[in-house]
């Protein structure tokens, strides 16, 4: 007979979803994500509920949880696992031979690079300031009206992208809205807050002393356009990760419990 | 003569006019779609509360970050002057000025006749002005009207340690999710703002009798805060301290006035 493979739990904490992902060693039985708002624990339980229901489960038959992300001491698990880690694992397992991946997500962006035997071996974040990061998405969007289904193939149209000169993301808001109320085309600013994105993103990436092929996850990296315009700023190649990309570092986290 | 000072700033627009014996009235609203319907309905607020039309006023001077595109003012001078300018003559003991707006924050020393001496100012980053008290009240579903009282009922607060604005909601909401009382976390918030503010006086320092201006000079919370840092009190203004910059620019236009007249 063949040893049982564990069942483990992966749950990543982000700022704005919780995302969690139910693995069976390295075989993904189940993802579910939810919108995190202020009744956290109930956000967290019910998500974790839908996951084991996808993966037909009971509570019992997860042999243990690992929570990443930046609300993971928030939630009961087993262990923590930092981002960073849990991406390189996660690379390593769906993508052997990745070396560096940016995951770009509602707040933060978390560059890792991977050594040859598939080890996280440095990492940064945009821990100080939030300019650049997907909150100026959600500001577009809402500034806007229209839902972020529709970024990617609105930026796609635009021929001059607006470029901010904002740096702070708060200032960033009150500058696009005035660039609204003056009549601004929406396609332009969408794909002038894109670029903005993706320069804080090379910026990171710059500070890894990466080179080679960009592998891009997160959020942000669900927005079709997004890895062409990482691409341009670059000039790097750059491929997604071949897993759902808001999943990776939840997928990651279950990885690490089910062995 | 009737003077106007006409102050658009991020998130308020205010209009103060003088005659020759002082403040005749005042208009404070919040700020429209752009500058000039901003500026235009401020005016008709305070002509309505003076009891006068435009064509009444013999001076008009504008200030704030929307001072460039008002076409009935005659003349634009920066919020720094006029807040230098109107707290001066609000209180002539004034030699330092904490300005606190929705989308800056200075500090200000004045000589003793109410020149601009020096200042230090934080345009850059929304740390330290009035939307990021916004941003952290809205984090707990509060009004940053609500923050201050809340804030001084508040016990032990706990130190925020990020100094960008939407880092600092994050920390807000992890003491939310915690479930800390929100008293403390107000508290807490009030802190973070004010120590922000506090960052800008390693470069002015504060000196001899300060007052605040600006938006957040309303706000108990960090008034207080800022006043347990400086280890002084503020002095009191004469008018609405958060008027100061408009009383400037009035008294801007009437001194500019009275020079003319002169030549």
């Amino acid at each position: 007979m063949f040893a049982k493979r564990a069942i483990a739990a992966g749950m990543d904490i982000g700022t704005r979803f919780v995302k969690i992902c139910i693995a069976e060693g390295a075989n993904i039985l189940a993802t579910e994500m939810s919108a995190i708002d202020r009744d956290f624990d109930r956000v967290i339980a019910e998500t974790f509920n839908a996951a084991l229901k996808a993966a037909a489960l009971k509570e019992k038959q997860v042999a243990a949880r690992v929570a990443t992300g930046f609300g993971a001491d928030l939630v009961r698990a087993d262990r923590i696992m930092s981002e960073p880690r849990c991406l390189a694992r996660a690379a390593a397992e769906i993508a052997p031979g990745t070396r560096t991946i940016v995951d770009v997500g509602a707040l933060f962006i978390n560059g890792v690079t991977i050594d040859e035997n598939g080890r996280m071996e440095d990492s940064v974040k945009n821990d100080t300031c939030a300019s650049g990061s997907g909150k100026f998405l959600e500001m577009i969007s809402d500034a806007l009206d229209i839902p972020l289904s529709e970024i990617s193939e609105t930026a796609a149209r635009s021929s001059s992208p607006y470029s901010l000169a904002s740096t702070c993301a708060v200032f960033a808001e009150s500058e696009i809205i005035t660039q609204v109320n003056s009549g601004r085309p929406g396609e332009d600013l969408i794909a002038g807050i894109l670029n903005s994105i993706a320069a804080k993103t090379a910026t990171l990436a710059g500070r890894l002393n990466a080179s080679g092929t960009l592998s891009v996850t997160g959020g942000v990296a669900a927005f079709a356009v997004f890895p062409g315009i990482l691409q341009s700023v670059t000039g790097m190649t750059v491929r997604p990760l071949p897993l759902d990309p808001f999943f990776c570092a939840a997928y990651g986290a279950a990885l690490y419990g089910a062995r | 003569m009737y003077y106007a000072g006409c102050d658009i700033g991020s998130l308020t627009a205010k209009a103060v006019i003088l005659d020759d014996n002082g403040i005749l009235a005042s208009s404070l609203i919040r700020v429209k779609g752009t500058a000039l319907r901003s500026a235009s309905e401020v005016m008709d607020r305070v002509l309505e509360n003076a009891g006068i039309r435009l064509d009444d006023i013999a001076l008009c001077c504008s200030t704030g970050y929307g001072r460039f595109d008002i076409p009935f003012s005659d003349m634009h001078l920066t919020e720094i002057s006029c807040h230098g300018i109107g707290a001066h003559w609000l209180n002539d003991s004034v030699r330092t000025i904490i300005d606190i707006g929705g989308q800056d924050c200075k500090v200000i020393s004045l000589d003793d006749r109410g020149l601009v001496a020096g200042f230090v100012m934080n345009d850059k980053c929304a740390a330290g002005t009035g939307r990021n008290l916004e941003i952290l009240a809205r984090a707990l579903n509060i009004t940053i009207e609500e923050l201050g009282p809340l804030a001084l009922q508040g016990g032990r607060s706990q130190s925020i340690e990020n100094t960008c604005s939407i880092f600092m909601e994050l920390e807000v909401l992890r003491m939310y999710y915690k479930k800390m009382p929100i008293p403390d976390i107000a508290s807490s918030i009030t802190e973070a703002v004010a120590r922000r503010v506090m960052a800008l006086t390693r470069s002015v320092p504060i000196n001899d009798s300060v007052c605040i201006t600006g938006g957040v000079s309303k706000n108990s919370a960090v008034v207080a805060m800022l006043e347990t840092m400086i280890e002084k009190k503020f002095v009191g203004l004469s008018h609405d301290p958060q008027l100061a910059g408009a009383v400037g620019a009035a008294l801007y236009a009437r001194q500019k006035s009275a020079r003319e007249h002169v030549c």
